[in-house]
């Protein structure tokens, strides 16, 4: 009979809960520190402020302590766990950063500037997932062994993967940078649009062909449930728009709209059969 | 849909990665069909069992039963 054999062990719950928790109030303690440089003092006068960061607290352990639950507690996997949070959290700290800093939200519009944060994340999270198929290689040891071994194995595929949502990202970026106040021109973001759908048409080829039966099960039930959040979302927005309760969606948060659906219609898809974890 | 499949591989000795070298697949589908997180197709659970030298429900194990008439 089959059997599970990575049961979770509340221990390892809790010991990653308390991981999540350490990490989060060093990440509080450095951010307020760089920002307001007197101290993390300054943050925690206002009740509200210590509220939420609490509420984000016994979030963060919640997810700490879930997302691990099958995860051995050891000094190696803690270490794994410390490295790839913290390039993560910097990756993104940096994307941020800098899409506030060059492109503020009323300058550039609200739906531009969506765009490309969300199409910043597309690139840097494949890039993350790059670096960690580089460490399988590398024999780095910086992943567990069943996620190094399945990175080894399939790693052209998850290259040609990442390669995807990265391009798909970079098609964000590009438009939202080529609106109404945008710096690139309508021909030339079109050029540059007509060229990234032809790599991703011949990287979703590739992948396709060296998925398995399992990966093209959970591509056509991703596709298949994208379509009907795109429905019920998109479907709804334009529904309460023409009813005027709402501002209509621009063509760009309609793109938006569809590559967000997508990723997460792939994680409903994986988390459905218990897959996002193996 | 229930399955005997760890049993059979542990039995040849074979590990999660070599039985999905000789079918094709990926280590991720065996171990999400032997966890019950996937039901193979047809054609793979075929495979399986001709691998196995053993028939399809003898390694995939189904409680439904036709109705009498």
């Amino acid at each position: 009979m089959a059997t599970d054999e990575h049961l979770p062990k509340w221990r390892d719950v809790a010991a990653w809960s308390a991981v999540g928790a350490g990490f989060y109030i060093l990440v509080v303690v450095s951010v307020s520190l760089l920002v307001h440089g007197g101290g993390a003092g300054a943050i925690f006068r206002s009740k509200m402020v210590v509220a939420e960061l609490g509420l984000a607290l016994v979030l963060s352990m919640a997810v700490a302590g879930f997302s691990n639950r099958k995860r051995v507690f050891s000094l190696r996997t803690f270490r794994n766990f410390l490295i790839q949070n913290a390039v993560a959290i910097i990756a993104f700290l940096l994307v941020i950063w800098g899409f506030s800093g060059l492109a503020r939200p009323h300058a550039v519009g609200a739906s531009a500037w969506i765009a490309a944060v969300t199409g910043a994340t597309l690139v840097i999270v494949p890039a993350l997932g790059s670096l960690a198929v580089a460490s399988a290689y590398g024999g780095a040891g910086l992943l567990d062994s069943d996620a190094a071994e399945d990175l080894r194995e399939r790693g052209r595929l998850f290259l040609y993967s990442f390669a995807w949502v990265a391009g798909c990202g970079l098609l964000l970026i590009l438009l939202a940078l080529a609106g109404p106040v945008g710096v690139l021109s309508p021909a030339a973001a079109l050029a540059g649009a007509l060229v990234l759908i032809a790599l991703l048409v011949i990287l979703a080829m590739a992948t396709q062909r060296l998925s398995d039966e399992l990966a093209r099960t959970l591509s056509r039930e991703a596709g298949s449930l994208a379509f009907y959040l795109i429905l019920g979302l998109g479907g709804g927005w334009a529904i309460l728009a023409h009813l005027g309760f709402v501002g209509a969606p621009a063509p760009l948060d309609w793109l938006t709209l569809f590559t967000v659906l997508l990723f997460v219609a792939s994680f409903i898809a994986a988390g459905r059969r218990n897959l996002l974890t193996v | 849909m229930l399955n005997r499949l760890k049993a059979v591989r542990e039995a040849k000795g074979w590990s999660q990665g070599e039985l999905a070298r000789r079918l094709g697949v990926s280590r991720q589908t065996i171990n999400a069909v032997e966890t019950d997180k996937y039901d193979p197709s047809l054609p793979l659970a075929l495979r399986m069992a001709k691998l196995f030298d053993v028939a399809v429900p003898e390694l995939f194990i189904d409680d439904w039963a036709p109705q009498e008439d």
